[in-house]
């Protein structure tokens, strides 16, 4: 619970549970809370009969979206309060569990305008239109999808195909274009209507199934009888659906299995209990198993484990006595780990601030910006900033983007980072690598290609590393203080004074003198 | 009074009575230490005054310097409009002189501001018409005379502070209080000015006085020990990576190997084996980055248990769970993606062919999810995960665990659990820690691992698996309240962090 309003008599109440749609009403909070304080037991929605509805199926919906399940709900007792509640569930439902009425999205009508049998076609998107709801104009399917904010927001499940899904009414009257928009005239229902047809349509049949389930459960937590209503596909699924199946489901608990994964002595009865006040019926068929029953709105039950957590949590799990695992381990540094530390404080011996930049960058800062060509590098394909669009493939660009904010700052400025950069392979394995480089610069009006090779033979000395440092030329740098850094055949990096130019694309206006490696795998023993 | 004394007070003198610090260390040749203990002397004795003057240094932005190189966005786009023959619609003419859409109304803005040209309404756009090159303004007067210094914003002369202070608002130039010290010396300093330097005092020892024994026969000169002396900016660890270490200590000092793993990885690794749907809505690509180059990988090395995973997601395998009841793709599967939460390390522990049962492992794993940045958010951020495996576990030990690192780690004083939800972890908890003077906060998220995660990857003991906010942890300790300062570019910040 977040907070309680005594003044207005409201409860605000965090939903932690993406699994759990059936307590994302209010409907479903009200159940869950009278059976967790023993108010009401659990107990399953009862099909009061068939409502003599039936839905034909058109096999052209095949690719688009060939699911339909429907039920029809009477005698609800209706609110502002009682709509509100629905439409929130409905949103709800749609956009999380139906995958932004993707996979699911529901439907209300008022059942007293419908006749049977009810047609799940499709339609030319020029040539079929209606008054979508909240309109006074006829609009074309397509005219819909483009132009109606429902349409323009979900409009993307069904654009790309030639035929639309369309509902039509036993009249042949259109009810709705699932899943953007019902009819203005037809698939409307207000705060008095009482009788209700829930349709939800969809890509996946057990998705479709599962949120009519909820949808009516909830409906008859405010006084509605629900009936069934039957779909005939005329393809593989040639015998008639029956909808809604509000049948539970059972799984058997072991007793021990849940007192082992808990660490607690709990007696069957006491489970039992706990797994009533869960919303779970259960009861004892031997020493050892628990016969629980699931209704039919309890997806998120997947596993006995899933009724392990339930439990625990109708006992209250700050009533479990925490408890250290008594198990013996030898903790540990990785190896690359510590080898960072130790270049780490053989840097900061030699005066050198440590730094930490983002890895994720653009190339115009990595490659443009240091005046080299690009060439392989990891880029997204979903950048959310386009100064965050590709992995580094090497760290003094982010130190150099640091420095550039630096320049009211005292000189003189020595700054080094041991961080991650990655470079693509494209071998058809794994095609990228992670790599942590060392990258080192120093910035004064006499920073220079001697101080930085100091630096840098310190460093590769104390670690043991034999090293030579060869001419080379890279654009970044000033020709003639620009060596590449080899130990044996293995280039380690490079050291050297950066160019003029790409000091002035950095807005710096002092010398830098700077080096990058590979960090130098350890010498044995 | 001592040589320095003397020297300052003649340098004073020979400038006109007044100097700044930086003045005198120049002209008289000696330290700034040594300028600052005979100020301070003088000042006691009544022979100098000190006094202290405000400036305001502006310096061009990094966006300054960019038009200091290439023109103000105004200047840019009347030049192409001038040169097209005067008349351009704006959007054309903000393209063509290589600026964003975006410039569009800030150009026309300050173009009819300038009184450069005039804006023409019209049904397909606005139409910018500049009949005649406008003359340099002041603005641009301004930007050239800083360039790539800092000069103080009070020795512009007033039209040109204007415009200055303009700039200061566009954001093209930045500012920065400077606090100078001047000194004067006074009537009695005058009097005091000795016709000749005393020299009867030494400075320096030097190594000739040491090992000869002069030091016995000269007078070496008294410091003021109390007055100021210069700062000096060390090598230091940066201070979010320093606090990452001491946690790292921590964890392991509790019995935690720590892991490693790449940046990039497999849709695979990072959410199929954690039991997440592949169209589960936290792999959308709002909340996931994936690679357009390269943008898939070989699941090769992993084929044995991509086919156990599989078969999990599909129908539940052998695991006991109905599983989720969609086709697996194994294509969605071999998807590059930045690694999106620490938990993608726990995998690569429980796959690793150096796992061992008894087992402890962490990581602090640098993750990615494609959010703006903001004061509460970040595109790139830190997670410390980790797992405990063996037979006994249970839900007790896993509030035990929590409960060890809200104390060890956090320095809570109580804690507290509430039910919590991942697909991963059933039972799911989350850890309340309170601290005196914070109150309760959301401090980790934890779980047992489903079965549908450890089966396939071939676990068959309990695997407790737990994450720490260790962002919003440093943050509390350091008094922070923007996320963007851990990966500050400020060094001076960097530089001047308390070491607690």
């Amino acid at each position: 619970m977040e907070s309680l309003d005594e003044q207005n008599d409201s409860v605000s109440i965090e939903v932690k549970d993406s699994n759990h749609p059936d307590i994302w009403s209010v409907e479903g909070i009200a159940r869950a809370l009278r059976t967790h304080l023993g108010l009401t037991k659990p107990k399953a929605p009862i099909l009061t009969g068939k409502s003599g509805l039936r839905v034909t199926i058109d096999r052209r919906l095949g690719a688009v979206r060939p699911f339909i399940a429907t039920s029809i709900v009477r005698n609800v007792k209706p609110s502002e309060d009682a709509l509100k509640s629905w439409i929130s569930l409905q949103e709800k439902m749609d956009l999380t569990y139906g995958r932004k009425r993707k996979r699911a999205s529901i439907g209300f009508y008022q059942a007293d305008l419908i006749k049977s049998p009810l047609r799940y076609t499709v339609g030319n998107p020029e040539d079929t239109g209606f008054v979508p709801l909240g309109s006074t104009e006829k609009m074309s399917l397509r005219e819909i999808v483009e132009k109606h904010p429902k349409g323009i927001e979900y409009g993307g499940t069904i654009s790309s195909f030639k035929d639309w899904p369309l509902l039509e009414n036993g009249d042949g009257k259109i009810l709705s274009l699932p899943p953007i928009i019902n009819s203005n005239d037809l698939g409307k229902i207000a705060s008095d209507t009482k009788n209700i047809l829930v349709e939800v349509t969809g890509t996946n049949i057990e998705t479709v199934g599962n949120t009519l389930k909820i949808v009516v459960a909830a409906l008859a937590e405010r006084g509605g009888k629900i009936y069934s209503c039957t779909q005939t596909y005329t393809d593989k699924y040639s015998k008639p659906i029956t909808t809604p199946d509000l049948k539970s489901s059972i799984k058997e608990l072991s007793v021990n299995y849940a007192n082992r994964l808990l660490g607690s002595t709990f007696k069957p009865a006491e489970m039992i209990r706990s797994l009533v006040r869960a919303g779970h019926p259960a009861r004892q068929v031997s020493k050892d198993i628990l016969r629980v029953e699931s209704l039919c709105y309890r997806i998120d039950i997947m596993h006995q484990v899933d009724l392990v957590e339930d439990l625990a949590i109708a006992l209250d799990i700050n009533r479990l006595d925490p408890e250290w695992p008594r198990i013996w381990t030898l903790g540990g540094l990785a190896p690359e780990t510590d080898r960072h530390e130790t270049l780490a404080e053989i840097m900061i011996g030699l005066g050198y601030q440590e730094l930490l930049t983002y890895s994720l960058t653009s190339p115009e800062v990595f490659v443009d910006k240091m005046g080299i060509k690009r060439e392989k590098y990891a880029e997204l394909m979903n950048p959310k900033m386009s100064t965050h669009t590709a992995l580094r493939t090497w760290l003094l660009p982010s130190i150099l983007n640091l420095l550039k904010d630096n320049t009211h700052v005292d000189y003189p400025q020595r700054v080094f980072e041991i961080g991650p950069c990655v470079v693509v392979k494209e071998n058809g394995e794994g095609q990228t690598e992670t790599r942590y480089k060392i990258a080192a610069a120093t910035v004064h009006t006499a920073a220079g290609f001697t101080e930085i090779r100091s630096c840098l033979d310190t460093l590769l000395a104390s670690i043991g590393v034999k090293f030579e440092v060869v001419p080379t030329v890279q654009p970044s740098f000033l020709e003639g203080r620009t060596g590449e850094v080899m130990s044996g055949q293995e280039r380690l990096g490079v050291v050297g004074e950066l160019h003029p130019k790409i000091i002035r694309a950095w807005s710096l206006s002092l010398p830098v003198a700077a080096f990058e490696l590979e960090i130098p795998p350890m010498e044995a023993g | 009074m001592r040589e320095n004394d003397v020297k300052v007070l003649r340098t004073l003198r020979d400038a006109g009575g007044i100097a700044s610090a930086e003045d005198i260390i120049r002209k008289a040749g000696i330290v700034d230490a040594a300028v600052a203990r005979a100020s301070l002397t003088l000042s006691e004795l009544g022979l100098v005054k000190e006094q202290t003057t405000r400036t305001t240094e502006i310096f061009c932005t990094e966006e300054g310097h960019d038009y200091l190189a290439n023109g103000l966005p105004e200047r840019r786009v009347a030049t192409v409009v001038h040169d097209a023959g005067g008349k351009l619609s704006v959007s054309e003419a903000v393209q063509q002189a290589g600026l964003p859409q975006d410039f569009v109304s800030i150009v026309t803005g300050w173009i009819a501001r300038k009184r450069w040209g005039k804006i023409e309404k019209t049904s397909s756009g606005n139409i910018l018409l500049i009949s005649k090159n406008p003359p340099k303004d002041e603005d641009e007067e301004v930007l050239e005379r800083i360039g790539h210094v800092s000069i103080p914003i009070e020795e512009l002369p007033s039209n040109l502070r204007q415009a200055a202070d303009r700039l200061l608002k566009r954001n093209i130039l930045a500012s920065k209080e400077r606090v100078q010290r001047k000194l004067q010396i006074t009537p009695q300093g005058l009097d005091a000015i000795p016709a000749q330097a005393s020299v009867d005092e030494i400075s320096s020892l030097t190594s000739e006085m040491i090992l000869s024994g002069d030091w016995k026969r000269v007078h070496l000169r008294s410091y003021n020990v109390s007055s100021p002396v210069p700062s000096l900016s060390p090598g230091k660890y940066h201070p979010y990576l320093r606090f990452l270490r001491r946690v790292k200590r921590k964890l392991v000092a509790l019995g935690f190997r720590e892991a490693v793993g790449p940046l990039v990885e497999t849709a695979f690794i990072n959410d199929d084996c954690l039991y997440m749907p592949q169209d589960h809505p936290a792999r959308e690509i709002h909340d996931l980055y994936y690679l357009k180059h390269p943008s898939k990988a070989s699941l090769e090395s992993w084929k044995e248990i991509v086919e156990k995973v599989a078969q999990t997601h599909e129908n539940g395998w052998k695991t006991g769970s109905t599983g989720w009841g969609y086709k697996y793709s194994r294509e969605e599967a071999s998807k590059l993606v930045l690694r999106s939460h620490g938990t993608a390390l726990s995998v690569r522990s429980m796959i690793s062919k150096d796992l061992q049962i008894p087992g402890k492992y962490f990581a602090i794993a640098r993750c990615f999810r494609p959010e703006l940045l903001d004061r509460t958010h970040l595109t790139e951020f830190n997670q410390a995960e980790g797992i405990v495996l063996d037979p006994s576990l249970n839900l007790r030990n896993l509030l035990g665990v929590l409960e060890m690192f809200a104390r060890e780690v956090a320095g809570a004083d109580r804690v507290r659990f509430k039910p919590d939800y991942f697909p991963f972890t059933e039972p799911s908890v989350e850890l309340q820690a309170y601290k005196e003077g914070y109150g309760w906060m959301e401090f980790g998220g934890s779980g047992i691992f489903r079965p549908e995660v450890t089966e396939p990857l071939g676990i068959k003991v309990p695997v407790i698996a737990w994450g720490l906010g260790i962002d919003r942890l440093f943050m509390m300790n350091q008094q922070i309240q923007d996320i963007r300062q851990l990966f500050t570019t400020d060094l001076e910040w960097i530089r001047q962090q308390k070491v607690g």
